[in-house]
Protein backbone atom coordinates (compact mmCIF):
# COMPACT_ATOMS: atom_id res chain seq x y z
CA UNK A 1 0.00 0.00 0.00
CA UNK A 2 1.49 3.33 -1.09
CA UNK A 3 1.58 6.17 1.40
CA UNK A 4 0.16 9.57 0.45
CA UNK A 5 2.41 12.65 0.41
CA UNK A 6 0.63 14.12 3.45
CA UNK A 7 1.17 10.85 5.33
CA UNK A 8 4.85 10.78 4.37
CA UNK A 9 5.29 14.38 5.53
CA UNK A 10 3.71 13.59 8.87
CA UNK A 11 5.93 10.54 9.24
CA UNK A 12 9.01 12.61 8.40
CA UNK A 13 8.07 14.99 11.19
CA UNK A 14 7.73 12.03 13.61
CA UNK A 15 11.10 10.74 12.43
CA UNK A 16 12.84 14.09 13.09
CA UNK A 17 11.16 14.44 16.49
CA UNK A 18 12.09 10.89 17.40
CA UNK A 19 15.70 11.57 16.32
CA UNK A 20 15.88 14.72 18.47
CA UNK A 21 14.44 12.91 21.51
CA UNK A 22 16.96 10.10 20.98
CA UNK A 23 19.78 12.65 20.81
CA UNK A 24 18.58 14.33 24.00
CA UNK A 25 18.32 11.01 25.86
CA UNK A 26 21.76 9.94 24.63
CA UNK A 27 23.26 13.06 26.20
CA UNK A 28 21.23 12.86 29.38
CA UNK A 29 23.65 10.34 30.88
CA UNK A 30 21.23 8.84 33.38
CA UNK A 31 22.56 6.23 35.77
CA UNK A 32 20.34 3.19 36.17
CA UNK A 33 20.21 0.95 39.26
CA UNK A 34 22.82 3.25 40.83
CA UNK A 35 25.53 1.68 38.65
CA UNK A 36 27.92 3.87 36.74
CA UNK A 37 28.30 3.07 32.99
CA UNK A 38 24.72 1.91 32.57
CA UNK A 39 23.16 3.57 29.57
CA UNK A 40 20.83 2.16 26.91
CA UNK A 41 21.89 2.27 23.26
CA UNK A 42 19.18 4.76 22.35
CA UNK A 43 20.15 4.95 18.69
CA UNK A 44 19.92 1.16 18.31
CA UNK A 45 16.41 1.27 19.77
CA UNK A 46 15.64 4.21 17.46
CA UNK A 47 16.58 2.44 14.22
CA UNK A 48 14.99 -0.88 15.30
CA UNK A 49 11.68 0.84 16.09
CA UNK A 50 11.46 2.95 12.92
CA UNK A 51 12.28 -0.08 10.76
CA UNK A 52 9.79 -2.29 12.59
CA UNK A 53 6.90 0.11 12.17
CA UNK A 54 8.12 1.09 8.69
CA UNK A 55 8.18 4.82 9.43
CA UNK A 56 8.75 7.10 6.43
CA UNK A 57 9.50 4.17 4.07
CA UNK A 58 13.24 4.28 4.78
CA UNK A 59 15.52 2.77 2.17
CA UNK A 60 19.18 1.83 2.37
CA UNK A 61 20.56 5.26 1.43
CA UNK A 62 18.35 7.09 3.94
CA UNK A 63 19.30 4.61 6.66
CA UNK A 64 22.99 5.04 5.85
CA UNK A 65 22.67 8.84 5.93
CA UNK A 66 20.78 8.66 9.23
CA UNK A 67 23.67 6.61 10.60
CA UNK A 68 26.20 9.23 9.46
CA UNK A 69 24.10 12.00 11.05
CA UNK A 70 23.96 10.02 14.30
CA UNK A 71 27.75 9.56 14.21
CA UNK A 72 28.33 13.29 13.84
CA UNK A 73 25.75 14.19 16.48
CA UNK A 74 27.20 11.94 19.17
CA UNK A 75 30.86 12.52 18.24
CA UNK A 76 31.41 8.92 17.15
CA UNK A 77 33.86 7.50 14.68
CA UNK A 78 32.32 8.33 11.29
CA UNK A 79 30.59 5.23 9.91
CA UNK A 80 30.03 3.37 13.21
CA UNK A 81 26.31 3.99 13.47
CA UNK A 82 26.04 3.93 9.66
CA UNK A 83 27.37 0.35 9.77
CA UNK A 84 25.03 -0.63 12.61
CA UNK A 85 22.00 0.93 10.88
CA UNK A 86 22.80 -0.70 7.52
CA UNK A 87 23.27 -4.15 9.12
CA UNK A 88 20.03 -3.79 11.13
CA UNK A 89 18.30 -2.74 7.89
CA UNK A 90 19.64 -5.86 6.16
CA UNK A 91 18.47 -8.06 9.05
CA UNK A 92 15.04 -6.46 8.87
CA UNK A 93 14.84 -7.42 5.20
CA UNK A 94 16.03 -10.98 5.81
CA UNK A 95 13.63 -11.49 8.72
CA UNK A 96 10.77 -10.21 6.59
CA UNK A 97 11.75 -12.80 3.99
CA UNK A 98 11.77 -15.75 6.43
CA UNK A 99 9.05 -14.69 8.89
CA UNK A 100 5.48 -13.65 8.55
CA UNK A 101 5.27 -10.22 10.15
CA UNK A 102 1.85 -8.70 10.41
CA UNK A 103 0.43 -8.75 13.90
CA UNK A 104 1.55 -6.68 16.87
CA UNK A 105 3.24 -9.69 18.54
CA UNK A 106 5.12 -10.59 15.36
CA UNK A 107 6.34 -7.01 15.06
CA UNK A 108 7.52 -7.13 18.68
CA UNK A 109 9.53 -10.29 17.97
CA UNK A 110 11.06 -8.59 14.92
CA UNK A 111 11.87 -5.55 17.08
CA UNK A 112 13.61 -7.71 19.71
CA UNK A 113 15.68 -9.45 17.03
CA UNK A 114 16.73 -6.13 15.46
CA UNK A 115 17.62 -4.63 18.84
CA UNK A 116 19.78 -7.64 19.71
CA UNK A 117 21.62 -7.50 16.37
CA UNK A 118 22.16 -3.73 16.68
CA UNK A 119 23.14 -3.87 20.34
CA UNK A 120 25.74 -6.60 19.90
CA UNK A 121 27.18 -4.96 16.80
CA UNK A 122 27.39 -1.61 18.61
CA UNK A 123 29.12 -3.26 21.56
CA UNK A 124 31.70 -4.87 19.28
CA UNK A 125 32.22 -1.66 17.29
CA UNK A 126 32.52 0.70 20.23
CA UNK A 127 34.55 -1.71 22.33
CA UNK A 128 37.01 -2.16 19.49
CA UNK A 129 37.32 1.50 18.57
CA UNK A 130 36.07 3.48 21.48
CA UNK A 131 36.31 3.86 25.18
CA UNK A 132 33.55 1.75 26.64
CA UNK A 133 34.21 -0.06 29.88
CA UNK A 134 33.46 -3.74 29.35
CA UNK A 135 31.79 -5.30 32.32
CA UNK A 136 29.41 -8.26 32.09
CA UNK A 137 26.90 -6.81 34.56
CA UNK A 138 26.69 -3.43 32.79
CA UNK A 139 26.49 -5.30 29.48
CA UNK A 140 23.43 -7.23 30.71
CA UNK A 141 21.83 -4.12 32.19
CA UNK A 142 22.47 -2.08 29.03
CA UNK A 143 21.02 -4.84 26.88
CA UNK A 144 17.91 -4.98 29.07
CA UNK A 145 17.57 -1.18 29.08
CA UNK A 146 18.01 -0.92 25.29
CA UNK A 147 15.30 -3.55 24.80
CA UNK A 148 13.00 -1.81 27.29
CA UNK A 149 13.50 1.59 25.61
CA UNK A 150 12.81 -0.02 22.22
CA UNK A 151 9.57 -1.68 23.37
CA UNK A 152 8.30 1.51 25.05
CA UNK A 153 9.15 3.65 21.98
CA UNK A 154 7.52 1.06 19.71
CA UNK A 155 4.22 1.28 21.61
CA UNK A 156 4.33 5.09 21.79
CA UNK A 157 5.10 5.50 18.08
CA UNK A 158 2.48 2.95 17.07
CA UNK A 159 -0.09 4.82 19.15
CA UNK A 160 0.90 8.21 17.66
CA UNK A 161 1.05 6.84 14.11
CA UNK A 162 -2.49 5.51 14.47
CA UNK B 1 -2.39 -12.35 0.56
CA UNK B 2 1.18 -13.67 0.33
CA UNK B 3 1.57 -11.93 -3.02
CA UNK B 4 0.33 -8.65 -1.50
CA UNK B 5 2.81 -8.89 1.40
CA UNK B 6 5.65 -9.70 -0.99
CA UNK B 7 4.82 -6.55 -2.92
CA UNK B 8 5.05 -4.46 0.25
CA UNK B 9 8.42 -5.82 1.31
CA UNK B 10 10.92 -4.11 -0.91
CA UNK B 11 14.49 -3.94 0.26
CA UNK B 12 14.85 -0.63 -1.51
CA UNK B 13 12.37 1.94 -2.69
CA UNK B 14 14.32 2.01 -5.91
CA UNK B 15 13.85 -1.46 -7.45
CA UNK B 16 17.10 -1.22 -9.40
CA UNK B 17 19.04 -1.69 -6.14
CA UNK B 18 20.17 -5.21 -5.30
CA UNK B 19 21.47 -7.13 -2.28
CA UNK B 20 24.95 -6.23 -3.53
CA UNK B 21 24.20 -2.60 -2.58
CA UNK B 22 23.77 -3.68 1.02
CA UNK B 23 27.21 -5.30 0.99
CA UNK B 24 28.65 -2.19 -0.69
CA UNK B 25 27.20 0.07 2.01
CA UNK B 26 28.66 -2.17 4.74
CA UNK B 27 32.07 -1.92 3.05
CA UNK B 28 31.61 1.85 2.65
CA UNK B 29 30.82 2.21 6.38
CA UNK B 30 33.86 0.15 7.35
CA UNK B 31 36.06 2.19 5.00
CA UNK B 32 34.72 5.45 6.45
CA UNK B 33 35.51 4.18 9.96
CA UNK B 34 39.03 3.30 8.93
CA UNK B 35 39.61 6.60 7.14
CA UNK B 36 38.13 8.66 9.98
CA UNK B 37 40.29 6.82 12.49
CA UNK B 38 43.42 7.43 10.44
CA UNK B 39 42.85 10.91 8.99
CA UNK B 40 40.26 12.41 11.41
CA UNK B 41 38.01 13.28 8.46
CA UNK B 42 35.04 14.52 10.44
CA UNK B 43 36.68 16.35 13.35
CA UNK B 44 35.96 19.86 12.02
CA UNK B 45 32.30 19.19 11.29
CA UNK B 46 31.89 17.42 14.64
CA UNK B 47 33.27 20.46 16.47
CA UNK B 48 30.88 22.75 14.60
CA UNK B 49 28.01 20.45 15.59
CA UNK B 50 29.27 20.45 19.20
CA UNK B 51 28.95 24.25 19.23
CA UNK B 52 25.43 23.99 17.82
CA UNK B 53 24.61 21.53 20.58
CA UNK B 54 25.39 24.09 23.33
CA UNK B 55 21.67 24.76 24.04
CA UNK B 56 21.18 21.02 24.46
CA UNK B 57 23.97 20.90 27.06
CA UNK B 58 22.46 23.90 28.81
CA UNK B 59 19.07 22.20 28.89
CA UNK B 60 20.62 19.03 30.30
CA UNK B 61 22.58 20.92 32.96
CA UNK B 62 19.69 23.22 33.90
CA UNK B 63 18.05 20.92 36.52
CA UNK B 64 21.40 20.26 38.25
CA UNK B 65 22.25 23.99 38.25
CA UNK B 66 18.82 24.85 39.61
CA UNK B 67 19.14 22.20 42.33
CA UNK B 68 22.57 23.57 43.34
CA UNK B 69 21.28 27.15 43.41
CA UNK B 70 18.32 26.20 45.57
CA UNK B 71 20.55 24.14 47.88
CA UNK B 72 22.98 27.08 48.22
CA UNK B 73 20.13 29.48 48.94
CA UNK B 74 18.69 27.38 51.75
CA UNK B 75 21.97 26.37 53.35
CA UNK B 76 21.75 26.96 57.10
CA UNK B 77 23.93 29.44 58.98
CA UNK B 78 25.03 26.70 61.33
CA UNK B 79 26.28 24.63 58.41
CA UNK B 80 28.16 27.64 57.00
CA UNK B 81 29.81 28.30 60.37
CA UNK B 82 30.82 24.66 60.62
CA UNK B 83 32.24 24.74 57.10
CA UNK B 84 34.09 27.98 57.86
CA UNK B 85 35.63 26.46 60.97
CA UNK B 86 36.80 23.41 59.04
CA UNK B 87 38.31 25.62 56.32
CA UNK B 88 40.14 27.77 58.90
CA UNK B 89 41.58 24.63 60.43
CA UNK B 90 42.71 23.47 56.99
CA UNK B 91 44.32 26.87 56.27
CA UNK B 92 46.32 26.59 59.50
CA UNK B 93 47.51 23.10 58.56
CA UNK B 94 48.46 24.27 55.05
CA UNK B 95 50.30 27.30 56.47
CA UNK B 96 52.37 24.96 58.59
CA UNK B 97 53.07 22.76 55.55
CA UNK B 98 53.98 25.86 53.54
CA UNK B 99 56.55 26.92 56.11
CA UNK B 100 58.20 23.51 55.81
CA UNK B 101 58.06 23.68 52.01
CA UNK B 102 59.63 27.15 51.93
CA UNK B 103 62.51 25.82 53.96
CA UNK B 104 62.90 22.81 51.63
CA UNK B 105 62.70 25.10 48.58
CA UNK B 106 65.48 27.31 49.84
CA UNK B 107 67.58 24.28 50.66
CA UNK B 108 66.89 22.86 47.21
CA UNK B 109 67.88 26.12 45.48
CA UNK B 110 71.08 26.24 47.49
CA UNK B 111 71.92 22.62 46.63
CA UNK B 112 71.17 23.19 42.95
CA UNK B 113 73.48 26.19 42.93
CA UNK B 114 76.29 24.31 44.64
CA UNK B 115 75.83 21.22 42.38
CA UNK B 116 75.28 23.40 39.27
CA UNK B 117 71.99 21.67 38.36
CA UNK B 118 69.58 23.53 36.08
CA UNK B 119 66.45 24.99 37.65
CA UNK B 120 63.32 22.90 36.97
CA UNK B 121 61.00 24.38 34.36
CA UNK B 122 57.97 25.91 36.04
CA UNK B 123 54.60 24.86 34.71
CA UNK B 124 51.65 27.13 34.19
CA UNK B 125 48.41 25.66 35.56
CA UNK B 126 45.04 26.37 33.95
CA UNK B 127 41.86 25.57 35.87
CA UNK B 128 38.93 24.34 33.79
CA UNK B 129 35.42 23.10 34.29
CA UNK B 130 34.14 19.77 32.97
CA UNK B 131 31.10 20.23 30.74
CA UNK B 132 28.46 17.56 31.02
CA UNK B 133 27.86 14.92 29.84
CA UNK B 134 30.91 12.86 30.66
CA UNK B 135 29.56 9.73 29.07
CA UNK B 136 27.62 9.43 25.83
CA UNK B 137 26.35 5.96 24.95
CA UNK B 138 28.80 4.21 27.28
CA UNK B 139 31.69 6.10 25.72
CA UNK B 140 33.57 8.40 28.05
CA UNK B 141 33.71 11.84 26.41
CA UNK B 142 35.05 14.57 28.66
CA UNK B 143 34.83 18.08 27.31
CA UNK B 144 36.31 20.99 29.26
CA UNK B 145 35.54 24.67 28.90
CA UNK B 146 39.07 25.87 28.05
CA UNK B 147 40.65 25.76 24.60
CA UNK B 148 43.52 27.06 22.52
CA UNK B 149 42.55 30.68 23.36
CA UNK B 150 43.37 29.83 27.02
CA UNK B 151 46.73 28.34 26.03
CA UNK B 152 45.61 24.71 26.28
CA UNK B 153 47.81 22.56 24.03
CA UNK B 154 47.39 19.12 22.53
CA UNK B 155 48.92 16.50 24.82
CA UNK B 156 48.78 18.63 28.00
CA UNK B 157 48.42 16.67 31.24
CA UNK B 158 45.11 16.99 33.12
CA UNK B 159 45.13 16.57 36.90
CA UNK B 160 43.44 17.56 40.13
CA UNK B 161 44.58 17.79 43.75
CA UNK B 162 44.61 13.96 44.03
CA UNK B 163 46.70 13.26 40.96
CA UNK B 164 46.78 12.65 37.21
CA UNK B 165 43.47 12.02 35.46
CA UNK B 166 44.22 12.18 31.75
CA UNK B 167 45.54 14.00 28.72
CA UNK B 168 44.18 16.57 26.24
CA UNK B 169 43.51 14.89 22.88
CA UNK B 170 41.51 17.50 20.94
CA UNK B 171 41.73 21.27 21.17
CA UNK B 172 39.20 23.73 19.87
CA UNK B 173 39.30 27.51 20.32
CA UNK B 174 37.06 27.53 23.38
CA UNK B 175 36.78 23.87 24.34
CA UNK B 176 39.02 20.84 24.64
CA UNK B 177 38.50 17.15 24.95
CA UNK B 178 40.42 14.93 27.33
CA UNK B 179 41.16 11.23 27.32
CA UNK B 180 40.92 9.65 30.77
CA UNK B 181 43.93 7.75 32.09
CA UNK B 182 41.84 4.56 32.17
CA UNK B 183 41.29 4.64 28.38
CA UNK B 184 42.84 1.77 26.42
CA UNK B 185 44.66 4.37 24.31
CA UNK B 186 46.46 5.86 27.31
CA UNK B 187 50.07 5.00 28.15
CA UNK B 188 52.50 6.73 30.46
CA UNK B 189 56.01 6.29 31.76
CA UNK B 190 55.81 5.84 35.54
CA UNK B 191 57.89 5.11 38.60
CA UNK B 192 57.18 3.78 42.12
CA UNK B 193 57.68 6.03 45.10
CA UNK B 194 59.96 3.49 46.82
CA UNK B 195 61.76 1.27 44.34
CA UNK B 196 62.41 3.98 41.72
CA UNK B 197 61.91 1.53 38.87
CA UNK B 198 60.63 2.86 35.56
CA UNK B 199 57.89 1.09 33.63
CA UNK B 200 55.05 1.78 31.18
CA UNK B 201 51.58 2.05 32.65
CA UNK B 202 48.51 1.71 30.44
CA UNK B 203 44.74 1.99 30.67
CA UNK B 204 42.49 -0.90 29.69
CA UNK B 205 38.97 0.57 29.56
CA UNK B 206 38.29 -0.61 33.10
CA UNK B 207 38.36 1.60 36.21
CA UNK B 208 41.99 0.47 36.72
CA UNK B 209 45.39 1.00 35.13
CA UNK B 210 47.87 -1.82 34.61
CA UNK B 211 51.48 -2.76 34.05
CA UNK B 212 51.07 -5.56 31.53
CA UNK B 213 54.38 -7.35 32.15
CA UNK B 214 56.38 -6.69 35.28
CA UNK B 215 59.29 -9.02 36.18
CA UNK B 216 58.58 -11.26 39.20
CA UNK B 217 61.97 -10.23 40.58
CA UNK B 218 60.78 -6.58 40.73
CA UNK B 219 60.35 -4.77 44.02
CA UNK B 220 56.78 -3.53 43.62
CA UNK B 221 54.39 -4.25 46.50
CA UNK B 222 50.67 -3.89 47.11
CA UNK B 223 49.95 -0.37 48.39
CA UNK B 224 52.96 1.29 46.67
CA UNK B 225 52.27 4.66 45.13
CA UNK B 226 52.85 5.17 41.41
CA UNK B 227 54.09 8.54 40.14
CA UNK B 228 54.90 9.99 36.72
CA UNK B 229 58.56 9.52 35.84
CA UNK B 230 58.84 12.58 33.56
CA UNK B 231 60.85 10.53 31.05
CA UNK B 232 58.25 11.07 28.32
CA UNK B 233 58.67 14.88 28.51
CA UNK B 234 54.86 15.19 28.41
CA UNK B 235 54.13 15.01 32.10
CA UNK B 236 56.23 16.61 34.83
CA UNK B 237 57.96 14.17 37.17
CA UNK B 238 56.28 13.26 40.46
CA UNK B 239 52.56 13.61 39.71
CA UNK B 240 50.63 10.97 41.65
CA UNK B 241 48.81 8.42 39.47
CA UNK B 242 47.54 5.64 41.73
CA UNK B 243 48.18 2.86 44.20
CA UNK B 244 49.09 -0.79 43.52
CA UNK B 245 45.90 -2.78 44.12
CA UNK B 246 46.76 -6.30 42.95
CA UNK B 247 49.69 -8.36 41.65
CA UNK B 248 48.53 -11.14 39.34
CA UNK B 249 50.82 -13.87 37.99
CA UNK B 250 50.71 -14.45 34.20
CA UNK B 251 50.61 -18.25 33.77
CA UNK B 252 54.05 -19.84 34.14
CA UNK B 253 55.91 -16.83 32.76
CA UNK B 254 58.53 -14.76 34.56
CA UNK B 255 56.18 -11.76 34.66
CA UNK B 256 53.32 -10.47 36.76
CA UNK B 257 50.44 -8.21 35.82
CA UNK B 258 50.13 -5.26 38.17
CA UNK B 259 46.73 -3.63 38.71
CA UNK B 260 46.75 0.01 39.82
CA UNK B 261 43.79 1.93 41.22
CA UNK B 262 43.93 5.58 40.11
CA UNK B 263 43.65 8.17 42.89
CA UNK B 264 41.08 10.07 40.95
CA UNK B 265 38.82 9.61 37.91
CA UNK B 266 37.23 12.41 35.86
CA UNK B 267 33.74 10.97 36.44
CA UNK B 268 33.96 12.14 40.07
CA UNK B 269 35.00 15.73 39.25
CA UNK B 270 33.56 19.02 38.14
CA UNK B 271 36.84 20.97 37.89
CA UNK B 272 40.30 19.98 36.66
CA UNK B 273 43.72 21.59 36.25
CA UNK B 274 45.69 21.52 33.00
CA UNK B 275 49.45 21.85 32.83
CA UNK B 276 50.19 24.27 29.99
CA UNK B 277 53.41 23.21 28.29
Amino acid sequence: MKKSIAELRRELLYLILFLLITLFLTHLNLEFFGIHDTSPEYFVSFIAVILTINLYRLDLIKVFLLGLIADILVFNLLGSYALIFVVVFGCNYLLHRIMSIGSNQQQLILLLCLIQVGFHLSYVTFFYHGDINYNFLTYLINNFLTTAVGIISFHILRYIKR
Amino acid sequence: MAQQRKNQLNLFNNPSFTFLSLILFVILSLSLMGLDKKYNLSSQIKYQVELLKSPLYEAINAPVDLKNRIANYFISQEQLLHENEALNEKIMQLDFELQKLNFIKEENTHLRQSLKIQELKKNHIITAEIIHPKQVNNKVIITINKGSSDNVKLGSAVLNNLGLIGQIVEVNETKSMMMPATSNKFQISAVTDKAKENFILSGNNSPFLEIKRYPISGKINIGDQILTSGLDHFYPRGIKIGKVEEILPIGDSQYNRIIIRPFSTPEQLSHVSIIAK
